[in-house]
């Protein structure tokens, strides 16, 4: 039987313009730089144009974006794991005050565990359910890494 | 106001500019990670010899022209082309070295090592008017990398608690068609590539598990 809903099949460069810059700043801050965060972007969305999936709901869609962004990166980030940090030049190109530049700073020098989550719930939006069933790991270990990652960003901000 | 609270403000900073929502937008038009597409450029007598060869493999029954092929580095047979079902024994080619004073310890970030003593190689042949994807797993500790029809397995030290365990893991790799049809590209065929792990040996099997149906 046909499961089809009103979620319509989205072309490639509408995806692009509605969750471009959502999947740019997620990878920008896994791999720490504009220049692999745009290529993750890239391959993210030709990954969508060659699947032929249809998404039942629009939050099926982004949440299935989202963890491809996320594998992409992961899959660079262990190839390149010798990859130079992001130069301040690239952060200041976002930043203008001196706290919004550490608190970036100092998201990006925690461990890619607590990054991503970080960034899914504060910057995104996600609950721990939700981000659960995105990264597929345990509610408790998404609440425990937030909570840790919590802890260590103050740790960080407090030091940088 | 505490630091989390304002990160949703602060990294929400982070878009994509004109420029480079233009490069990302060219890239997916002409489809840009073609660095897949093993489009090298090859010498003249390097060519007349790949084109009898494919010559005289198209003469051989069987060959339709829309399989992908992959030739594994081999300590017996050198480049050996992997048939569907056969686990074949791989070459592991020493890479990464000690050097004084380093302990394989000093290479372990966030629980992964960066420290692969060992690889094994792969080559891609893909038939015209086709490309290339994959979708990688992680066997382990080890590192499965891609780069212009080149697939390395970089083999990382053995924990001990893993010790004489055969360990298993697979990439996807799929045929793609060359055409965009309604901005997507279609797959014609997904092959699943096992890569195993016993008494210290590297094994691959190559296994067609997905092929498009005629409608």
């Amino acid at each position: 039987m046909d499961k089809r809903t009103d979620c319509p099949d989205l072309g490639v460069a509408q995806v692009f313009f509605e969750y471009g810059n959502m999947l740019y700043r997620i990878a920008f801050v896994m791999m720490k730089n504009a220049f692999d965060a745009e290529d993750v972007v890239q391959d993210t969305l030709i990954k969508y144009m060659e699947c032929s999936k249809h998404f039942e709901t629009e939050e099926y869609r982004k949440a299935w974006l989202i963890r491809v962004d996320i594998n992409l990166c992961k899959n660079r980030l262990r190839f390149y794991k010798n990859h130079p940090r992001i130069s301040m030049e690239q952060l200041s190109r976002y930043y203008e005050t001196k706290e919004d530049t550490r608190l970036m700073d100092a998201l990006l020098l925690l461990p890619e565990k607590y990054r991503e989550i970080l960034m899914l719930h504060y910057v995104e939006g996600y609950q721990g359910k939700e981000i659960a069933r995105m990264l597929k790991m345990s509610e408790a270990s998404v609440r425990k890494r937030l909570e840790r990652g919590r802890k260590k960003l103050r740790e960080i901000v407090g030091e940088v | 106001m505490r630091e989390e609270d304002r990160l949703s403000e602060v990294a929400g900073r982070i878009v994509l500019d004109e420029e480079a929502k233009g490069r990302v937008l060219e890239g997916i038009k002409a489809h840009r990670h073609s660095r897949k597409r093993l489009a090298v450029r090859v010498p003249a007598a390097v060519f007349a010899a790949c084109l009898l060869l494919l010559l005289l493999w198209f003469g051989t029954p069987g060959f339709t022209g829309d399989e992908l092929v992959v030739y594994a580095a081999t300590e017996e047979n050198g480049w050996q082309k992997l048939v569907e079902g056969e686990r074949t024994l791989l070459k592991m080619e020493s890479w990464q070295k000690l050097a004084e004073g380093e302990d394989i310890e000093d290479f372990y970030e966030d629980g992964y090592p960066r420290y692969y003593p060992y690889k094994c190689t792969f080559r891609l042949e893909v038939p015209e008017n086709c490309l290339y994807d994959r979708d990688f797993t992680i066997l382990g500790d080890d590192t499965i990398t891609e780069r212009g029809g080149r697939i390395e397995w970089w083999v990382a030290p053995e924990r001990p608690e893993n010790a004489g365990k055969v360990r298993q893991g697979s990439l996807t790799l799929w045929l793609v068609s060359d055409n965009i049809v309604k901005d997507r590209r279609e797959r014609i065929k997904g092959y699943e590539l096992e890569l195993t792990k016993e008494d210290g040996k590297c094994y691959a099997e190559l296994k067609c598990v997905w092929e498009k149906r005629e409608e």
